[in-house]
């Protein structure tokens, strides 16, 4: 090893970062070289007085208040943190309301409320009560198939009428004359949006949905064809009355 | 919470001088650097438990310290731009000041100088120079540590440490010639 080799490595030389080989070599160097050992005790000096200047004294009682800080806002903290209430239970609730709230507002059919055609037919159908009825064979060549007209014994057919939505051209309201001057109207309306009504469940186990409003008074059921067939009443009828003609038109 | 506090005191009490003297040297004046101790110890305190019994404890509060330097700088964005460190701007200037180097009697430079030329000279070194000198001198950290504690490589570390060294080298020869001593002829 020369100087120039030595002057390579005297700062690793120095920090003691050397691998052993090249230590070795460095210090049978700087045995043999005067002036390269002058450089190195020159350095160390100048590391100690480096180290020196930067060792400065804490007082004894920045020391101890130093410590005595870091320890009492560690502390506070914790207690701050130890006082507030944890937050899980509160993200718990609110994720439960929000599930219940999406449970409530699925069920609730949230589609009806935003622009519900089966109410707006029922309500059609109500208004068109007070007209003429026109002849089944007249409505089935306007719509261009079978009216369906499920029979109720001791009745006859006295016409129907068609109401009109957007997608859905025409549903027919067919009406039913009864022996004592009695009318009801039958229709069967698209989508099956129970809403309109409250449910009901009669003895027989069978679910029926009830319409009674100042606009609206019918008896439905949800068909197996996913429809919702209604019965209304063109005259002031009892609601026993109501159901029984219901219950025939529904079948067994 | 008070084992904690006992444990931490016992690791960090025989460290307090050498990290005060860092602080200071980083901020330079003593209120700054109370505070930069402070914040230090705190996180120190509070990452306790993220330090390895039987490790090098000194090499970690110094990383610790040197970080809550590094984001207050950040914050207080007064941290200098970065230079071109490792680039030789001028090839000339860098031979003359070799050959000046070698005329330099550095026995006289060392011997003459005084602590506040040493403290001044190592306050005008920028900070890229600054830290890894101050964690090796200092904190008696070894070349990888230092590497760590800078999130920088290796050879960087080692390249900085060179140079930092010849800046103060030659600052404090300039302090011994604005002296009017004769810092050129063979060393003794």
């Amino acid at each position: 090893m020369n100087c120039a080799d030595f002057r390579d490595l005297l700062n690793p030389f120095l920090d003691s970062e050397l691998e052993v080989e090249q230590n070795v070599a460095c210090l049978k160097h700087v045995e043999l070289c005067p002036t390269c050992a002058e450089r190195v005790s020159q350095e160390r000096h100048l590391h100690e007085r480096i180290v020196s200047v930067g060792r400065e004294p804490l007082a004894a009682a920045a020391r101890v208040g130093l410590l005595g800080e870091v320890f009492a806002r560690v502390e506070a903290e914790d207690a701050v943190r130890g006082g507030r209430l944890p937050r899980w239970p509160l993200a718990l609730a609110a994720a439960l309301l929000l599930s219940l709230g999406g449970v409530w507002f699925v069920r609730s059919d949230p589609l009806c409320w935003w622009g519900c055609s089966t109410h707006a037919l029922l309500l059609q159908a109500q208004s068109r009560l007070q007209e003429e009825p026109q002849s089944l064979a007249e409505i089935e060549q306007l719509i261009h198939r079978s009216v369906d007209c499920p029979p109720l014994v001791g009745s006859e057919v006295r016409g129907c009428q068609t109401l009109l939505s957007e997608g859905c051209p025409c549903h027919p309201l067919v009406r039913y004359s009864l022996p004592n001057n009695d009318e009801i109207c039958y229709v069967a309306l698209p989508g099956g949006h129970q809403h309109v009504g409250k449910e009901r469940q009669l003895p027989d186990g069978r679910r029926y949905v009830v319409g009674r409003s100042p606009e609206l008074r019918f008896v439905g059921w949800k068909r197996d064809d996913g429809t919702l067939a209604v019965c209304m009443p063109t005259c002031n009828m009892p609601d026993e009355k109501l159901f029984v003609l219901a219950a025939a038109l529904r079948g067994p | 919470m008070s084992d904690r506090k006992q444990e931490f005191e016992a690791l960090v009490e025989p460290h307090l001088d050498a990290l005060f003297g860092y602080c200071l040297r980083l901020t330079r004046n003593r209120a700054d650097a109370e505070d930069l101790l402070q914040e230090g110890l705190y996180k120190s305190f509070r990452g306790l438990a993220g330090f390895e019994r039987g490790t090098h404890f000194k090499a970690w509060v110094f990383r610790i310290v040197t970080n809550a330097w590094i984001s207050h700088q950040r914050r207080e964005q007064r941290r200098p731009q970065p230079q071109d460190l490792d680039a030789v701007a001028d090839v000339e200037t860098a031979v003359q000041q070799e050959v000046y180097d070698a005329e330099t009697n550095w026995g006289v430079v060392y011997q003459e100088v005084v602590d506040d030329e040493v403290k001044r000279a190592l306050d005008e070194l920028p900070d890229e120079f600054r830290l890894p000198l101050l964690l090796s001198s200092l904190g008696d950290l070894r070349y990888k540590e230092v590497a760590a504690a800078l999130d920088l490589p290796l050879g960087t570390v080692m390249s900085r440490l060179f140079r930092a060294r010849q800046k103060l080298r030659r600052a404090l020869r300039d302090y011994a010639v604005e002296r009017g001593l004769e810092t050129t002829g063979v060393s003794k």
